[in-house]
């Protein structure tokens, strides 16, 4: 036995087990069916996969123990180099954490290669190590979201003249041009209209998003005081707050916020926050709007005593077409697009949505608005 | 009352905007598309045109490059619409001399009459 346990701490017998575990984790990477990319801590290449080999089109000895960001350039969807510190394997250093991301990688033979990224560090005693990169070519992905958005675009088109068609025939009868309506009829005609209105905010959102997917949303940045926008979008609502008998209040401790801001888009998001908090708060409940600055943020909250969302109903808030079934939402109507436009718009801002809520008792949607945001996205 | 010339491809919207112009007395005409907004537009000299800028043979901004509202006809007002909502487009007419722009899916008949209200009134630009 003693023998026996000698022989196995001999080091000849160690360095075969690690060749032998070498090789055995080297055939998992090359059974793994996504390509992989591990780097030690200075960012060389330790291990890279077939697959990584195949959609990159380098040889193995082109990447193996080269800086792996001056050999594989990473892009942005419109061609810019990113910068190491703006690279998801940078930013999982930095953060020490996984870090999802759709990029470009620049292959041997100089083309793009749209990717979908995980990149996660390997944490050795508290210390970062290495990370590894595990990415998968998504050329056909896109080709088809592509696709589906044109078609959204189109269809949405199509619709929208017909249905605006509809709408100048029924507001022509609305407004007495055929001859003077019964209470009754008048009634009957104006559902009719607001269901067209209804199937024109639909196309409306669809298109928006279409937009937004395809990457065509250009923002119009201005200097923009952020109180005077929400002064005019509470000013549109005020009179759908009254109807519910709801109260209302909105409190800002400056009395002006410039930041720079895409104003008419904004100025959706928050017509759709305040929307969404009106249409969800049953009658004669609060609603309340607060803005002011924290750190480099301008930070817009809309409360609410609404119906409230479940935990596991928060995430999907802000996946398209998603809408979480609730007392208040048959009535409420809506596409389920809203929640995911804002959050894309907000997102091009350099900022983000967040939702804290609780079933029955309300909701609290919060918007961070960067003060600076060439500044943030530079930080990220 | 004012001469009012109405530019749309799409029979059922024209017809709707004909009916809503005349409702308050104004002389309206119609054209399908460019070529033919050109010729109307020679003959009658209309105080203001309301041109779609998505149509077959001749667009919006054809017409507009090819009439030179701006500089040959300066006290003519220009309403553009259209349902795309094309920023560039839209940036493109105001170069080009339109005077307003309508997103047509958010304009009901009174809107529409207001807007053509507060347009004739307006002074000539420049």
């Amino acid at each position: 036995m003693a023998k026996t346990k000698k022989t196995k701490r001999s080091p000849k017998n160690i360095i075969g087990r690690a060749t032998g575990l070498k090789g055995e984790i080297e055939a998992l990477f090359s059974s793994i069916g996504e390509g992989v990319i591990a780097t030690d801590a200075e960012g060389r290449v330790s291990l890279v996969n077939q697959i990584a080999l195949d959609i990159l089109g380098f040889k193995s000895t082109d990447l193996m123990g080269k800086w792996y960001p001056a050999v594989v350039i990473a892009e942005d969807r419109h061609g810019n180099v990113l910068s190491n510190m703006n690279r998801p394997i940078t930013r999982a250093f930095l953060s020490a954490g996984p870090v999802s991301a759709r990029i470009y990688l620049r292959r041997k033979d100089g083309k793009s290669v749209p990717v979908a990224l995980n990149v996660s560090p390997v944490m050795l005693r508290g210390k970062p190590a290495g990370a590894i990169e595990v990415f998968r070519d998504i050329t056909e992905e896109l080709a088809l979201d592509q696709a589906k958005d044109e078609f959204i675009s189109i269809a949405s088109h199509q619709l929208r003249t017909p249905a605006t068609g509809v709408k100048q025939y029924l507001g022509m009868v609305l407004s007495g041009f055929a001859e003077e309506l019964k209470p009754e009829q008048h009634s009957l005609i104006m559902r009719a209209y607001d269901n067209n209105e209804r199937q024109l905010r639909i196309i409306e959102d669809l298109l928006n998003v279409a937009r937004v997917d395809a990457g065509n949303v250009d923002l119009n940045i201005q200097n923009f005081d952020l109180i005077k926008l929400l002064n005019e979008s509470v000013r549109d609502q005020l009179f759908r707050v009254k109807r519910r008998r709801q109260t209302f209040s909105f409190t800002h401790p400056q009395r002006q916020l410039k930041l720079p801001l895409d104003p008419e888009r904004v100025r959706m998001v928050m017509d759709n926050l305040l929307d969404n908090a009106i249409k969800y708060t049953p009658e004669g409940k609060k609603i309340e709007l607060k803005t002011y600055k924290v750190g480099t943020n301008a930070v817009v909250q809309v409360f609410d005593q609404g119906v409230g969302i479940a935990v596991q109903d928060q995430v999907k808030l802000f996946q398209k077409f998603q809408r979480i079934p609730n007392p208040l939402s048959v009535e409420a109507g809506g596409t389920g697009l809203g929640l995911y436009w804002a959050q894309q718009i907000i997102k091009l801002h350099g900022g983000r949505i967040t939702v804290d809520s609780r079933l029955k008792r309300g909701s609290c949607f919060t918007v961070y608005l960067p003060l600076n945001p060439a500044k943030n996205r530079t930080a990220k | 009352m004012a001469k009012v010339l109405v530019v749309e491809d799409e029979k059922s919207l024209s017809d709707a905007y004909e009916m809503i112009l005349k409702s308050e007395k104004h002389d309206v005409e119609l054209a399908l598309n460019g070529h033919e907004a050109l010729d109307a537009f020679k003959k009658s000299k209309p105080d203001l045109v309301l041109l779609d800028l998505r149509m077959p043979k001749m667009d919006g901004i054809e017409f507009l490059k090819k009439l030179q509202p701006s500089k040959k006809y300066p006290k003519t007002k220009i309403i553009v619409f259209s349902n795309y909502d094309d920023q560039q487009e839209i940036k493109e007419a105001f170069e080009l001399g339109a005077h307003r722009y309508i997103l047509k899916a958010w304009s009901s008949p009174n809107e529409l009459l207001k807007v053509v209200r507060e347009t004739l009134a307006e002074k000539p630009k420049g």
